[in-house]
């Protein structure tokens, strides 16, 4: 009875590593993709309503899908370099790669730089940059996101018997 | 040189504060009486108050100009491309960082400027009461519908304007037309500085739009606007609406304005009843168009 339930401990626990690591494969799409939509959002308000980046960002804080800090936002309305703290919210985003946060660091030194037409093309250029990522992500998860868990419950079940 | 609070001053330098420290810790009478800060790259900064200079140990770079555009535009350089085109940026109460750099034309139009060598904060002071003596000319049955208050730059045409405009305010309904958002100092959508109970605020419109615009929605009984700038037709289309008119222009003497044309076209077609002369942020002189055209007829017709 030991031995079977010392098997199923070890097999669950595998199975959850395995998912866990499934889980971030999923998360680094979906982050990517908040981030698209952001830029997106970002290119209309500056296209159309000219607000300032301290505004968009408040806009965008509560349903963005990522980390926008109060401090941000005052840092920018101040007028003071943003690039600090911006790359300090991308990286509490674990679950992005280093190629996604060179995208993003990119973005945070010429947010705000140029007139309208110079923002929304470093806008779109980090978008379509985002998007090969997206695109990278999405078949990472679609070829290693189920055999994260198969192979999690496999080591799982391989050390359950050996304890057996 | 008038006096003012040292808080007009410190809210000029608050986003610059950061960059040049040696702005906030200026001895009190410099603050009260500074009216402009020059910053030059590869030169020192100098406060100016009135025909006195006073000049920092603070040597500017071009990558600290740069950091003051950032600070003017609070990181939005898009949201500013207007005024940075038109060569300043109006910071909150008003205050004016004019720019000067290398221009960007498209289409035949200044678009942008770079490579920004010289900025001006213009400290922007709302002094009630320098516009009384021209009140008594808005009262009665025959009162004015046509002023215009003249002065050399930094006289404080301005200043009078947006008195006489909170003061008129608070008894007639007004639009304002500001375009370079220096008289009601609008920041956020919000006036910043008192221009009256009644009075509407256009800011940002260019003069003829929102002349036509004041006419079409507000029904106003006087339009303001500083520095002249908008079509003649369009102004004669207010005069023929009834409606009253105050603006400034930049000139010191009588003879300055007869030789703009469109001044005196505004005196032809009656737009103007009365001309104020400022300088130093006091009315020096009032007199009415008809013994102006009558003593320069030659330089009217």
């Amino acid at each position: 009875m030991t031995g079977f339930i010392g098997f199923t401990l070890a097999a669950l626990t595998g199975g959850c590593t395995g998912a866990f690591f499934s889980r971030r494969l999923s998360e680094r799409c979906e982050i990517l993709n908040c981030y698209i939509a952001f830029m997106q959002s970002m290119t209309a308000y500056i296209r159309y309503n000219g607000y300032r980046l301290s505004e968009i960002l408040r806009k965008e804080q509560a349903t963005c899908g990522f980390i926008i800090s109060d401090k941000l936002i005052n840092i920018a309305e101040s007028g003071s370099d943003i690039r600090q703290e911006w790359n300090s919210c991308v990286d509490k985003n674990s679950s992005l790669r280093a190629q996604d946060r060179q995208v993003l660091y990119h973005l945070g030194e010429v947010l705000g730089k140029s007139d309208t037409e110079g923002e929304i093309a470093s806008l779109s250029a980090a978008e379509s940059r985002l998007r090969q990522c997206l695109q990278s992500a999405e078949e990472e998860r679609s070829n290693k996101g189920r055999l994260y868990c198969t192979v999690g419950i496999m080591l799982g079940a391989a050390v359950g018997i050996i304890l057996i | 040189m008038i006096e003012s609070k040292a808080t007009d001053y410190d809210t000029a330098i608050h986003s610059v504060a950061r960059i040049f420290p040696q702005l906030a810790v200026q001895p009190l009478k410099v603050k009260q009486t500074a009216e402009e800060i020059r910053i030059k790259a590869g030169a020192p900064i100098i406060i100016r108050s009135g025909s006195e200079n006073s000049i920092l140990q603070t040597i500017a770079t071009q990558s600290r100009i740069e950091e003051c555009i950032a600070a003017f535009c609070r990181n939005s350089v898009h949201a500013y491309e207007k005024d940075i085109a038109g060569g300043f940026i109006t910071l909150k109460c008003g205050h004016r960082a004019g720019i000067c750099g290398t221009a960007v034309y498209s289409g035949g139009s200044i678009r942008n400027i770079k490579n920004i060598s010289s900025v001006n904060i213009r400290i922007a002071r709302q002094h009630t009461g320098t516009a009384d003596s021209l009140v008594g000319l808005f009262e009665g049955l025959h009162a004015s519908h046509g002023l215009l208050i003249a002065g050399k730059p930094l006289s404080g045409k301005t200043t009078v304007l947006r008195d006489l405009c909170r003061q008129l305010g608070g008894r007639y309904r007004i639009s304002l037309i500001d375009e370079r958002d220096e008289i009601a100092a609008v920041y956020d959508g919000v006036p910043t500085l008192d221009v009256g109970l009644m009075t509407d605020v256009f800011s940002g419109y260019q003069k003829d739009d929102g002349i036509l615009r004041a006419l079409r929605a507000m029904s106003p009984d006087y339009v303001f606007m500083d520095e002249l700038g908008a079509d003649s037709q369009r102004i004669i289309q207010l005069v023929n609406c009834g409606v009253g008119l105050v603006m400034t222009a930049h000139a010191d003497s009588i003879d300055k304005l007869c030789e703009n044309r469109q001044i005196r076209l505004l005196f032809d077609c009656g737009a103007v009843e009365h001309i104020a002369f400022i300088d130093n942020h006091r009315i020096t002189a009032v007199t009415s168009v008809d013994s102006v055209c009558r003593k320069y007829a030659e330089c009217c017709v």
